[in-house]
C-alpha cells in the first residue's frame, strides 16, 4: 500500500515536470536558437504605420493588436528584396491560420512600378504603399529589405538582417512558434 | 668539358621536349599575365573580422539606375557629376563591428576631399526641388552614416564625393567588439578612381 502511494506521488511529480518542460521548451528554443540573421530587439513600441494598400484600402497597424505581425519593408530596385519576395509569398501560404499576419510595405515607389513588380514576382501578395517613404523612415531600418516581428502588444521583438529564406524549415518553425511562446522580458539588446 | 657524340645526340633528343614544355607553360600562364596587367586594382580591405570593398560607378550606371526609378532629368544631371562609390561591408566575425562614416577621410595628392553626406543631400534636394519619394529612394541607396554590423551581417550603399581625376586615398577606422574588448582597426584603401564612362 505504501509502495503504491509512493509510485502515485512519483508519477504525479514526473507528469508535472514533463508538463512544465513542454510549456517551457518553445520559449527556450526561440530565445536560444534563433535562425541565422534574426536578432532579438529591445521590445520598443512599433512606430505608427497607417497606409493604403495598392487597391486603396486603408490599414493601421493598431488594428493588429492581439496578433503577431511580420512587418516587411521592400523596394523593387533592391536586389535582395527581389530574391526574397518569392519566399515570402510561399511563407504566406504556409503560415495559413497560424495567427501571424504578414504586412508588406513598399518604400517610395509608384503604383505602376509596384504593380508590375509584384505581378511578375509574387502575384498573390498585397502590399501597402509608403509613397513618400516617410513611414519607412520612422522604423529606422538598417537597410532594405527590412523585416520586423511585432508582438501582440505592438512591441518590436525581433528583426531580420537582410533577406532571409523565410519558407525554409528553420524560419518557418521559428515563426510558427511565436504565437505560443511566452514573451521574454525586456533585454538590453538594442536594434538600430 | 668534352661531350661525346652520344651525349650531344641525347641532349638534342630531349631539347624539343624541353622547348615544348616551356611553350606550353608560357601559353598557360599568358592569360593570367595579361589579366594581371590589365586588371583594375582591388579596392578592398581584408581583416580577419570584416571586409570592406569599394566599387566606383560610372555616370552612365548611376544615370541608368535613377532614370529607371523615374528621377527627373535635372536630378540625373546633378548625379552624373558626382563620384559614386558603392561600398560593401561584411562582418565575418561573431562580434559586432562598428562603422561610423564620419571618421572616413578621403584625400587626393592635391588635398582632402569632402564627402557629400546625407545632410548635404537633405539640404540640397529641396532647392531643386526633388519630390519627397525620390529623396527617400536616394537616401536608401546611400550607405548608412553609422551601423553596428551584427555577426555575419553584410550591408552596403553608395557614398558620394566630388568628381576628381586624381587617385583618392581613403582612411578610416572600424571598431570590432564591445566594451573593454573593443579593438580599433584602422583601414586604408589607395588608388581609388572615380569611374568614367566607356568611350564609344
Amino acid at each position: 500500500m505504501c509502495i503504491q502511494k509512493k509510485w502515485k506521488t512519483l508519477l504525479k511529480r514526473t507528469s508535472a515536470l514533463l508538463l512544465g518542460l513542454i510549456l517551457v521548451i518553445p520559449s527556450l528554443s526561440i530565445a536560444g536558437n534563433l535562425p541565422k540573421g534574426i536578432i532579438e530587439v529591445d521590445g520598443r513600441s512599433a512606430p505608427a504605420l497607417a497606409l493604403n494598400d495598392i487597391d486603396g484600402n486603408a490599414f493601421d497597424l493598431i488594428s493588429t493588436r492581439g496578433r503577431w505581425v511580420f512587418v516587411h519593408f521592400w523596394a523593387s530596385w533592391c536586389g535582395p528584396c527581389r530574391r526574397e519576395m518569392p519566399a515570402i509569398q510561399r511563407l504566406d501560404k504556409q503560415l495559413g491560420t497560424s495567427g501571424i499576419e504578414l504586412v508588406l510595405i513598399n518604400t517610395a515607389e509608384d503604383e505602376d512600378t509596384i504593380f508590375s513588380f509584384l505581378s511578375a514576382v509574387a502575384p498573390d501578395l498585397p502590399t501597402l504603399m509608403d509613397i513618400d517613404g516617410l513611414a519607412t523612415e520612422k522604423w529606422q531600418p538598417r537597410g532594405l529589405p527590412a523585416t520586423y516581428l511585432v508582438d501582440p502588444q505592438g512591441r518590436i521583438r525581433y528583426q531580420a538582417l537582410g533577406g532571409r529564406p523565410w519558407d525554409s524549415e528553420a524560419y518557418l518553425q521559428f515563426l510558427q512558434q511565436l504565437p505560443t511562446a511566452t514573451p521574454r522580458p525586456k533585454s538590453d539588446t538594442t536594434g538600430r | 668539358m668534352l661531350y661525346s657524340f652520344p651525349m650531344i645526340a641525347a641532349r638534342h633528343k630531349t631539347l624539343p621536349y624541353i622547348s615544348f614544355t616551356i611553350l606550353i607553360v608560357t601559353l598557360s600562364l599568358l592569360p593570367t599575365l595579361v589579366t594581371a596587367a590589365g586588371k583594375k586594382p582591388q579596392l578592398q580591405f581584408d581583416h580577419p573580422e570584416f571586409q570592406v570593398r569599394l566599387l566606383p560607378r560610372t555616370p552612365d550606371q548611376i544615370a541608368a539606375f535613377y532614370e529607371a526609378r523615374g528621377f527627373p532629368k535635372q536630378a540625373i544631371e546633378i548625379l552624373r557629376k558626382q563620384c559614386f562609390i558603392t561600398v560593401s561591408i561584411r562582418n565575418k566575425s561573431r562580434k559586432v563591428v562598428w562603422m561610423d562614416v564620419s571618421n572616413w577621410k578621403f584625400a587626393t595628392p592635391s588635398g582632402s576631399l569632402k564627402r557629400r553626406d546625407r545632410k548635404h543631400w537633405q539640404s540640397f534636394w529641396p532647392t531643386l526641388p526633388l519630390e519627397q519619394r525620390f529623396q527617400s529612394t536616394f537616401r536608401w541607396t546611400l550607405l548608412p552614416e553609422s551601423l553596428d554590423f551584427r555577426p555575419e551581417e553584410a550591408e552596403g550603399g553608395n557614398i558620394t564625393l566630388p568628381r576628381v581625376p586624381e587617385p583618392i586615398t581613403m582612411t578610416a577606422h572600424f571598431t570590432v567588439g564591445d566594451g573593454s574588448d573593443a579593438q580599433r582597426v584602422p583601414i586604408k584603401i589607395e588608388k581609388i578612381r572615380c569611374a568614367e564612362d566607356a568611350i564609344p
